[in-house]
């Protein structure tokens, strides 16, 4: 992935703002946007600023989850943050993604948890319905105001932060999935890999059928298939695609809808894909939660969802990797396309004494501050609006077709029960996708483990 | 004349060999694949049909794995820890069992059933309490932490209480009209008799502490105390695992306790002769 | 001396006597004891305690009396669980018992290269967690070794875990080759303490190798017999990293054994009250099979 450097041009920033860094000293900072970036407002406010209150040493603790990419690009940052800051150290660790989140529950539930982390957007709910995060002070991030900041970030991605009016979090990452294929299945198998991506369901079944390849009757090579190796991902599929047919996980009354007319057809149209159409075989499967990409690295499988951060991990197969492309996300009307967003976000502890907070939404303001950055380096969206309009960001290999897919994204379905749900749904579509269950079954099933879950 | 005497298979020694060697085969066959993935390339490791030899075997994976992170140190804590626990372990789970086997008093049977009791709750249960009690201790991110709760299995005392039932009383009564000392009986006459079962104790408390994973991970939260799983654990990130580095470092870390059972065998094989004591 | 004593409780006459050294028998158990009870036994009420209340790991608790353990007599994933955890436990127990006695009589042998293949076949015991889970989930695989091996024999491409019946037997099988090795050693160990002098008398005699293994070695071998049994038992209860790592507990939860429920209904869905009654429940199951073996077995003292 190119490296477009550390931009220090001014992007997405309102003439307003711009005039206002007119004024700002220049602080050798080594080599990210401070200077033009949100955060430079905050260091010409007054009240409540950018630079930390005290001058005296404070270590900030700080958890992630494990990401080599991402784990070297924080200590990058937080080294140049301590460069500014001085007085300022960091206690980091970082654990694979479920490690993360057990440790993080223990530690919060006994009252040592570390002064700020990075928590999955499905859980910030379940989490701040227990009083463990500390609302954002917007103006320590670089907004006067919670309708200020809101209006820089795009539509949903704030949606599973904000609770009776407050935000509890920043993203540092958010994602829908697009469709990545594979060009040279498709022209292999005499298609065209412009003209003949799939825009739609209908189109998935077509062009996957094509894609196949058969070995005596073993398949070698799925056209299209789910993944199923991890409950969330499951949801990131599923959800869409139930909501794309005019259902959702639950109605507004917040009672499980998994099992309405619309949702089984959704289902029953996945099922068909794999048994009717026969566009792919999940028992062939070799993705991990580790390693969620396999298939398609493999060149096992030509038509597959996932996020922008998959093109790293197409590096160490070069035949996927110099022949991949992306298109979007497939709809079942693409005049009003829908997706699922999901993403992760820092948060700080509620628990944590007041002037390690305000250090720690200073740090996550220095650290979230150039998203052209996060995008070319990590292959992270940062969901602020404009940025991604800016020259710098055009390098990002297929840009436009990520920040329209997470454009269209709705959140997670938003419950302090989401785990629950989300088990209840990977049994759903395990016993659909897997087994060939009857789809109508195993939806009422599950809707009845959601109904006692969510105790409705 | 040791071993001619057929003492327990019940069929022809020929029977035992092919038995053997086809268990072991069943047995290595995973082992084999771990060690085959640790010097192939990220992509070849899950490629079907299974491949025993990758085309450029890279034996630098090691190399590379190895100094993805601090495994010195890791391997450094392991062994510092896993022999203490051992030592702990050994000592403490002979004496108990002893007195369990060999000694009457009030309650003694219930007591025998709380301590296996102990050990029928999985880690995850008891997690949060014992967490609580080691922070109030100040044992959060040392080594007594790490340690001392996991010093105590309840298995070991079980092992040792069966074994030890099976000396006879005789022996320790013999030993009591000498005038020896209680301590000096569990030395002299107990211990040297229970050398298979020390060296079992041993490597089995050795082999389960070297895989502690969920206590150091929770009690941890700085790096210089950091054990080998945890290391380990380093590989698997969001969303992609360089699992032949993984598979290199995970082989590596089959070293010692595999080293240790290879060297300990002998108490195995040694068997007691009763009649020898006799005199 | 005990019916000494016994008859002098029994009349009172004495007043209380305790058997002859029993301070040093205390004595002898109170360290390991001691620990035991600080880091266990206190931990394990607490477990207890916790499982009459609501607790969510974050807020505090509140009595909620016997409101989890009715939920879970009512609850079919409880019971799904159970019922996976008890498959599991047979599935896995009953041969591993069978096997292991017999490798350990084999290896008891002159087998040639016998230390080296003994450590071989101590291997699965060694391994981590993690490698184990993902080489045994990749030879599992349709195409992998497992199927690969079986097509010898004519047997079709099985779907192992992600066909519904076939990934309990996949993880029973994994069981058994993990468990299998640990056994044998405990055998063999136990093996030692039958003296030679038995076998000798016995060959003199003119006995069969049969008729010694019926009448020396299975007889002595009981108070082994016994730990072998219930520590199967005990750690294929508690078996949690396979189901987790190879299946996840699926497919539609087939292998969602019941540390897989608790780990997430604790840790995931925070209903650590819940979690710690179903903690309550599997620790009485383990607690009546073990009482149960040990009074079968009982030592005539």
């Amino acid at each position: 992935m190119k490296n477009a450097g550390c931009s220090s041009k001014p992007r997405d920033l309102s003439r307003r703002r711009f005039l206002s860094l007119a004024g700002t000293a220049a602080v050798g900072a080594a080599g990210t946007s401070l200077l033009t970036g949100p955060g430079a407002l905050a260091a010409t406010t007054g009240a409540g600023s950018a630079a930390p209150a005290t001058k005296k040493p404070i270590t900030i603790s700080y958890w992630n989850h494990q990401h080599p990419p991402l784990i070297d690009f924080l200590k990058v940052k937080m080294e140049a943050y301590r460069q500014k800051n001085p007085n300022v150290s960091f206690e980091f660790q970082f654990a694979s993604n479920k490690d993360h989140l057990q440790k993080l529950a223990v530690a919060m539930g006994t009252g040592t948890g570390p002064d700020m982390f990075n928590l999955h957007s499905a859980y910030t709910l379940g989490y701040q319905s227990k009083k463990l995060l500390a609302p954002v002070p917007p103006e320590l991030v670089g907004y006067k105001s919670y309708t200020e900041m809101r209006a820089e970030f795009l539509s949903g991605a704030l949606d599973g932060l904000t609770f009776d009016g407050q935000i509890y979090g920043v993203p540092m990452q958010s994602n829908a999935f697009s469709l990545f294929i594979n060009k040279k299945h498709f022209q292999e198998a005499g298609l065209d890999p412009v003209k003949d991506a799939p825009k739609t369901w209908d189109d998935v079944a077509k062009v996957g059928k094509k894609l196949v390849k058969m070995d005596g009757n073993r398949m070698v090579r799925e056209g299209f298939d789910f993944g199923y190796h991890l409950p969330t991902w499951i949801m990131y599929q599923v959800q869409p695609i139930i909501q794309q047919h005019g259902g959702d996980i639950l109605d507004p009354a917040g009672k499980a809808a998994v099992n309405s007319p619309q949702a089984i057809k959704a289902l029953q149209m996945m099922q068909d894909l794999l048994y009717v159409q026969r566009v792919g075989d999940p028992t062939l499967t070799t993705n991990t939660p580790a390693n969620a990409n396999d298939d398609f690295v493999q060149g096992k499988l030509s038509l597959w969802l996932t996020g922008p951060w998959a093109i790293e991990t197409l590096k160490p197969n070069p035949e996927v990797y110099q022949n991949y492309a992306v298109v979007p996300h497939p709809q079942v009307n693409p005049a009003k396309p829908i997706t699922a967003v999901y993403g992760f976000n820092l948060c700080v502890n509620a628990a944590a004494p007041p002037d390690k907070q305000a250090v720690a939404w200073d740090f996550i303001r220095f650290l979230t501050a150039d998203p052209i950055e996060w995008m070319n380096k990590l292959a992270f969206p940062i969901p602020r609006k404009k940025w991604y309009e800016a020259a710098g960001a055009q390098q990002f290999p297929y840009l436009k077709v990520f920040i329209d897919d997470i454009a269209y994204g709705r959140p997670l379905v938003k419950s302090t029960h989401f785990d629950e749900i989300l088990g209840s749904m990977e049994r759903a579509v395990q016993r659909i996708m897997l087994n060939k269950g009857n789809v109508k079954e195993a939806l009422d099933l599950s809707a009845v483990e959601i109904n006692k879950a969510v105790g409705k | 004349m040791r071993g001619s005497l057929r003492r327990s298979w019940p069929l022809p020694r020929v029977s035992a060999t092919v038995f053997v060697v086809l268990f072991t085969a069943f047995a290595l066959v995973p082992v084999a694949w771990m060690l085959s993935s640790s010097i192939k390339s990220q992509g070849e490791v899950f490629q079907l049909p299974i491949q025993w030899l990758p085309s450029r075997p890279a034996w630098l994976t090691y190399v590379q794995a190895l100094g993805r992170y601090d495994f010195g140190r890791y391997i450094g804590n392991s062994l510092f820890v896993s022999a203490a626990i051992t030592a702990m372990s050994v000592v403490l789970s002979s004496l108990a069992g002893y007195g369990l086997a060999k000694y009457r008093f009030p309650g003694r049977n219930l007591l025998f059933l709380l301590v296996l009791a102990t050990m029928m709750l999985p880690l995850e249960v008891i997690l949060v309490p014992m967490f609580l009690i080691t922070k109030q201790l100040k044992w959060l991110n040392t080594y007594q932490g790490l340690i001392v709760p996991m010093a105590v299995e309840a298995f070991g005392i079980f092992l040792m209480r069966q074994y030890i039932l099976g000396i006879p009383d005789t022996l320790i009564e013999a030993a009591r009209i000498d005038g020896a000392s209680e301590i000096a009986i569990f030395y002299r006459v107990i211990l040297p008799l229970c050398k298979p079962v020390l060296a079992t104790l041993a490597i089995f408390s050795f082999r389960e502490s070297w895989d502690l994973f969920m206590w150091p991970l929770i009690i941890l939260t700085k790096d210089d105390l950091k054990t080998l799983p945890l290391g380990i654990a380093l590989f698997e990130s969001a969303y992609q695992t360089a699992y032949n580095e993984l598979m290199a470092v995970a082989a590596v870390s089959l070293i010692p306790v595999t080293l240790l059972f290879f060297l300990f065998q002998r108490a195995f094989i040694q068997g007691i002769a009763l009649t020898g004591l006799k005199e | 001396m005990g019916a000494a004593v016994r008859r002098a409780v029994r009349d009172g006459a004495a007043g209380f006597r305790l058997p002859p050294h029993a301070g040093w028998g205390i004595a002898f158990v109170l360290p390991a004891f001691l620990l035991l009870l600080i880091f266990r036994v206190y931990p394990i009420l607490s477990a207890v305690a916790v499982s009459f209340t609501d607790y969510d790991l974050f807020s505090t608790p509140s009595f909620t009396g016997l409101s989890n353990y009715s939920q879970l007599a009512t609850d079919p994933q409880f019971r799904q669980s159970l019922l996976a955890s008890i498959t599991y436990v047979v599935g896995v127990s009953i041969p591993t018992w069978g096997i292991a006695l017999a490798l350990a009589l084999a290896f008891d042998e002159r087998v040639p290269f016998r230390n080296l293949l003994r450590t071989g076949a101590f291997m699965p015991v060694v391994m981590t967690a993690v490698p184990v889970a993902v080489v045994w989930k990749f030879l599992f695989h349709p195409f992998g070794l497992v199927n690969v091996f079986l097509s010898r024999f004519g047997v079709d491409r099985i779907n192992w875990l992600t066909d519904q019946s076939t990934a309990m037997p996949a993880l029973i099988i994994v069981g058994i080759w993990r468990a299998v090795p640990y056994f044998m050693v405990i055998f063999l160990a136990g093996l030692q303490a039958i003296p030679r002098d038995y076998y000798e008398a016995a060959s003199l005699d003119g006995a069969s190798a049969v008729s010694k293994f019926r009448h020396i070695t299975l007889p002595l071998l009981r108070r082994t017999s016994v730990l072998v049994i219930i520590m199967t038992v005990i750690v294929t209860m508690k078996a949690i990293m396979n189901p987790l790592i190879m299946t996840g507990g699926g497919p539609a939860g087939m292998t969602r054994v019941l540390p897989l429920l608790i780990y997430q209904t604790g840790f995931q869905y925070y209903r650590m009250g819940l979690a710690s009654a179903m903690s309550v429940v599997m620790l009485l199951l383990v607690l009546l099979f073990t009482v149960w073996q040990l009074r079968l077995f009982r030592e005539k003292t």
